[in-house]
């Protein structure tokens, strides 16, 4: 399951950590969250799920 | 004494806005250039401090536009500092003391050092959060930040509690965390949090995010969890 949590300590530094991810998708479900709240693209830390292929499921319409 | 420091970058104006607002009665945040620090009363800082990464980067900017870029390392070395080849990386590793007073060998690094914080530091903010009345307090400034457009780096002289400043409500003293100096911990931990629900919210609006939950763990720290689409 996909999820997003974004930790605010106690001065108020931010992290935000995306998982249910595969590949980069989670950068663009997080895009918004790290820009409004980090700022630099420094920061990003990328786990493992981000080196794997996307999932892709291929629908085919029954004839 | 003269400790101006930096290390918290804002993005959304408006949320800070409505949390000066909320939580500091005696607070008013306000469009403004200049920010009071020691430099207002004394004319330049002491320089038992370095300066913020933000006023390195200005000071180098200076320094190169006299000598060149290229230069800019070489000169550095010769005092023993070397700088880092991206300059960029001293936001994440800012000069230490003994870094600054090496520079301040060198001539060109003194005169930049001079200018920065005698004209520059203090004057160069977008927005100033101030004391309504209390015209001693120092008060925190907003200054754009040199690399990424639309954020902006907190900046505050904490010295005596940045006169009073930091010691009012909702704001958050100055203290020594884990080595480090914090302040304004309050303001920054609110404002953190209001940015990202307003975030959250425009995201569940714009139907790329479901919903969220929010917790306070027992260490104090917030923790939001995100449901995306």
């Amino acid at each position: 399951m996909k999820k997003i949590e974004i930790i605010i300590d106690n001065q108020g530094q931010t992290t935000i950590e995306a998982s249910g991810y595969q590949g980069g998708s989670c950068l663009k479900a997080t895009a918004p969250l790290r820009k409004a709240l980090i700022g630099s693209e420094d920061s990003l830390v990328k786990k493992p799920e981000f080196y794997q292929p996307e999932l892709r499921v291929e629908v085919t319409q029954a004839e | 004494m003269s400790h101006v420091d930096s290390g918290f970058c804002v993005t959304d104006i408006e949320s800070l806005n409505k949390v000066v607002k909320a939580q500091c009665p005696n607070l008013e945040l306000v469009k403004k250039e200049s920010y009071r620090t020691w430099v207002a009363d004394a004319g330049s800082l002491v320089g038992d401090y370095p300066l913020p990464w933000v006023y390195h980067l200005k000071m180098f900017a200076m320094v190169a536009k006299n000598v060149g870029v290229a230069n800019l390392h070489e000169r550095a070395k010769a005092v023993g500092v070397e700088l880092p080849k991206d300059l960029r990386e001293l936001e994440k590793n800012p000069l230490t003391l003994d870094q600054q007073r090496k520079l301040l060998q060198d001539n060109e690094f003194k005169k930049a050092y001079q200018h920065v914080s005698t004209k520059v530091v203090g004057k160069d903010a977008e927005f100033v959060i101030k004391h309504k009345s209390n015209r001693d307090a120092y008060e925190i400034g907003l200054v754009k930040h040199p690399l990424r457009q639309g954020e902006y780096v907190m900046m505050a002289d904490f010295y005596m509690q940045g006169r009073g400043l930091l010691n009012e409500e909702g704001v958050g003293t100055h203290k020594q965390v884990g080595g480090k100096d914090v302040w304004g911990s309050e303001l920054k931990k609110s404002y953190s949090l209001v940015a990202a629900e307003k975030q959250i919210q425009e995201q569940i609006k714009a139907g790329k995010y479901l919903s969220y939950t929010k917790t306070t763990l027992p260490d104090g720290r917030i923790k939001l969890e995100v449901t995306p689409k």
